[in-house]
């Protein structure tokens, strides 16, 4: 048995060994009064890496030195906001030179050093009980682009890149509302990745941001590096083909998702905010729906939903109507088929599956390549395996239709994971139905929607509002009418306002008089 | 007391009573009722859901007594330790043994129609590892999938009325042929497919609002049964002569089977897989009941613990009719034991709870 539970125990830093390898620093040091004994600690504290500097200031009457990781740090910023001050100063006095934004005198050595890590420049003075820790960290940002998986055609362009501090800024840019809130974590016992999460205040649950700040708060691992690990961390089912969690890269549909009440995560490198709790439907919509005129979005956004079945459908369809039931087409067509379908030597289960696990290969190599000959790989696999492999024998025509058909609808989805639970998603049931034809299609659906009715993000329901049934809010999932139709909130997320306009349509009727 | 998060509405109760009640009657009920009825079987049909009314009406005086508690809690109240769980038990096989007659006869159409030497294990297992998957859950996840595939009823009942076309109203004429005996004969027939208004004893106290609301969930489900019913089998009789009738099995099936609509072909096998959902409906309501009846029979709370024995018993039980003969013995055993189940004992639960005055405890409102 102790073997076993080694094996599958998830915590392997548990074990006796690693333990006593850890230094745990002391929660607090003070500053000592002699400045060598501070450089001293310091240095021993980061085990004398090599990127530390001191650097001897001459401009008090007592020793000074500055004390930072040239690594993290500008030295144009220390120039312009340290030295210069200090040195042009008449009798130099750091509470009234420093000039930089952010300053914090620490008595603690501690949280000195932890703030050097993080960029910063620590001054100590000779005799003084003070430190002085001036933010200098190196920034180099791109720029904020259009995301490359969520374009939009019409609407904003901007994007999330891997600094916190402007993502926030562009969802602030959006919300001017005092009720927008920022909430800060540190992730991860080793990378100490900071992490926000943002919410109105007057509109998500209560309830809701406390189960998220319990879940993120109870992560107890040694590196969170990024978003996507906390995802797994924070959401309800991690074995569920469904994501529970939206990615988004866009600030606008981030914003739009906080106008419904729900959370945002925002980490430190990480080019994209988690969004929760969503439901089935928030994975069908693009901010091109809203940025097109209802009719429109509505069109495209039925199109989608078709697409989801589609891709999970089709080939299942397809395979069982060849193997069991091809009295269901007509005649006509029937023939087609049949003298294509005639010539192969192998069931169609196992056409389909090449030729579904060969469009994946594809996708897969066409991904890691660079773009140049990532085209030629779609060429050479679209074109010329496509007709290669039906003039050897090995698929039908109409099976290549089928594969290439969806695959198409398997990409139309509008985020990356939902796209990939729909195409694991149907290799059960294409199995289903090459067993047991039409029931089997049924039968795998059937457990699909079990599952979809069963499922909880974040405690509101996944299926929403398909089910729990609540046909008011089908005008912003199914279709999107008229903004001024879209009188309430979606109420999965539990939103403390549910209405969010009275009538916003003036002027409609007998003003043309 | 029982948390808001398992509590349902009345409008998901009466969908999730209307899914216990169609299943397999949609196949079964015109041939079964029109072999005594003959073109009164629709008379039949109208006379069952009023009785089904009527019972409904029982169950839910008899709940309404102890409106905090299911059947299963209030029996040992009402007739004693030993007693009330003699009647358990027997609930609980009453629950059991239709959800098998449900899965058999269920089999029976799928080997007929669509897989002929597929075993019946296979089948059967498959259904019943879908419906445990649900089962097991409480009932308002039950009533959400319930709500979500209760679209597809109509969309069975728009394919059959398609079959209009073929339709000769005279086939009907003259009324009241058969006479009163053979409509009340046919009217006995129909009331195995009107059952599932039991669910009313197990989700009483799961249901929001008063007990107003939960009666009339119950009569609208009943109603809107015995009408998708009797349009079923009003349009076997119009569109197929009485000869004809008296050789297809399934004359719902070949109804659709006729049809034709460019596109498709063979609108029978749509028509049967999308039954195959509203059966699966059905054999989770019973799997449930069943499974709170032998949860509680052992003393348990949680029915989800109970659930994979009782599809397993169920299971054995489907698998033993394996002839035309042995099916239809089957048939009338689990009628007289649903009719004790259903008819008599919540007739007899319901005088003696008012000769003796026991009632559930007052609080929740009556």
């Amino acid at each position: 048995m102790g073997f076993f539970s080694k094996v599958f125990s998830n915590n392997r830093h548990k074990s006796a060994r690693a333990a006593n390898v850890r230094r745990t620093p002391p929660t607090e040091e003070k500053v000592a009064a002699t400045l060598q004994e501070n450089i001293s600690y310091v240095h021993q504290a980061l085990f004398h890496t090599e990127d530390l500097v001191n650097r001897s200031i001459p401009c008090f009457e007592k020793q000074a030195y500055l004390l930072y990781l040239n690594s993290v740090c500008d030295s144009d910023k220390i120039h312009q906001l340290i030295l210069k001050p200090l040195l042009q100063a008449q009798d130099a006095n750091p509470d009234r030179d420093l000039t930089a934004a952010s300053v914090e005198k620490h008595t603690d050595l501690e949280k000195a050093i932890d703030l050097m890590i993080r960029g910063y420049a620590v001054l100590f003075l000779e005799g003084s009980e003070d430190c002085y820790a001036v933010q200098v960290n190196q920034i180099n940002n791109r720029a904020v682009n259009e995301p490359a998986n969520e374009k939009a055609i019409q609407g904003a362009h901007d994007g999330f890149i891997e600094s916190m501090q402007v993502n926030l800024q562009l969802v602030r840019k959006q919300i001017n509302s005092r009720n927008l809130v920022v909430r800060k974590y540190s992730l991860g016992k080793m990378t100490k990745t900071d992490a926000t999460i943002v919410y109105l205040n007057d509109l998500a649950n209560p309830e809701l941001v406390e189960e998220i700040d319990r879940k993120i708060t109870a992560i107890d691992a040694d590196n969170v590096m990024n978003g996507l690990l906390v995802l797994e961390y924070i959401e309800n089912q991690s074995f569920s083909p469904f994501p529970q969690i939206l990615q988004s890269e866009r600030p606008d549909r981030v914003a739009a998702n906080l106008l419904e009440g729900r959370v945002a995560l925002l980490m430190e490198g990480t080019p994209a905010a988690l969004i929760m709790p969503v439901s089935f439907f928030t994975f069908y919509q693009s901010p091109d729906d809203y940025n097109s005129r209802s009719l429109a979005g509505s069109f495209i956004r039925l199109l989608r939903l078709f697409s989801f079945f589609i891709a999970i459908a089709l080939p299942s369809y397809y395979i069982a109507v060849v193997s069991f039931h091809y009295e269901v087409i007509p005649m006509e067509l029937f023939y087609q088929i049949k003298g294509s379908v005639e010539k192969i030597p192998y069931p169609p289960i196992l056409e389909a599956l090449f030729m579904e696990l060969t469009i994946e290969l594809l996708r897969e190599a066409g991904m890691r390549l660079p773009a140049p000959i990532g085209q030629s790989i779609g060429i050479v696999g679209g074109l010329v395996i496509g007709d290669a492999v039906v003039r050897v024998g090995l698929v039908s025509y109409p099976m290549i239709t089928v594969v290439a058909l969806t695959a198409i609808a398997s990409f139309v989805v509008p985020s990356h994971e939902m796209s990939y639970s729909v195409r694991l998603l149907r290799f059960p049931v294409m199995i289903a139905a090459s067993l047991l034809g039409f029931l089997g299609i049924c039968i795998g659906f059937a457990l699909i929607l079990i599952h979809l009715c069963k499922l909880e993000s974040f405690g509101s329901p996944y299926f929403a509002p398909a089910s729990p049934m609540r046909l008011r809010d089908w005008k912003d999932s199914f279709v999107r009418l008229p903004f001024w139709k879209l009188n309430e909130r979606p109420i999965d997320p539990n939103p403390q306002q549910l209405v969010q306009e009275k009538r916003s349509k003036g002027g409609t009727g007998d003003d043309r008089g | 007391m029982i948390a808001a998060k398992e509590k349902i509405t009345a409008g998901q109760f009466m969908i999730v009573v209307i899914q216990a009640q169609i299943g397999v009657g949609i196949l079964f009920l015109p041939s079964s009722v029109e072999s005594v009825a003959r073109n009164d079987a629709w008379i039949s049909i109208l006379l069952a859901g009023m009785a089904a009314l009527l019972l409904s009406v029982v169950m839910w005086g008899l709940n309404r007594r102890f409106p905090t508690m299911t059947l299963f809690e209030f029996l040992p109240k009402l007739l004693g330790k030993f007693a009330g769980k003699i009647v358990q038990i027997f609930y609980g096989l009453a629950f059991i043994l239709e959800c098998s007659m449900v899965l058999v006869l269920f089999t029976d159409v799928v080997r007929d129609w669509i897989f002929p030497i597929t075993p019946r294990w296979v089948i059967l297992g498959l259904m019943l590892a879908t419906a445990l998957y649900m089962a097991r859950e409480n009932i308002r996840l039950i009533a959400r999938f319930f709500v979500l595939t209760f679209g597809l009823i109509f969309v069975l009942i728009l394919i059959a009325a398609y079959a209009y076309k073929d339709a000769n109203i005279l086939y009907i004429l003259p009324i009241n042929e058969s006479g009163i005996s053979n409509v009340l004969k046919g009217m006995l027939r129909s009331m195995n497919s009107l059952y599932g208004f039991e669910m009313i004893l197990l989700c009483y106290p799961y249901v929001k609002g008063g007990s107003k609301g939960i009666l009339k969930a119950t009569l609208f489900a009943c109603v809107f049964s015995t009408l998708v019913y009797s349009f079923m089998v009003f349009m076997c009789l119009i569109v197929f002569s009485p000869e004809e009738l008296k050789i297809i099995p399934q004359p719902v099936l070949y109804m659709v089977k006729a049809l034709s609509f460019t596109v498709i072909e063979r609108a029978d096998l749509y028509f049967l897989t999308i039954w195959t959902v509203v059966v699966i409906t059905t054999v989770m309501a019973y799997l449930y009941m069943g499974a709170k009846a032998v949860a509680s029979i052992f003393g348990k709370k949680k029915h989800a613990g109970a659930v994979p024995y009782v599809a397993l018993l169920i299971l054995c039980i489907s698998l033993y009719p394996h002839d035309q003969e042995l099916i239809n013995k089957m048939q009338i055993i689990v009628g007289i034991i649903a009719a004790i189940a259903l008819v008599v004992l919540p007739f007899l639960l319901l005088c003696i709870s008012y000769l003796f005055r026991i009632k559930g405890k007052e609080g929740a409102e009556g």
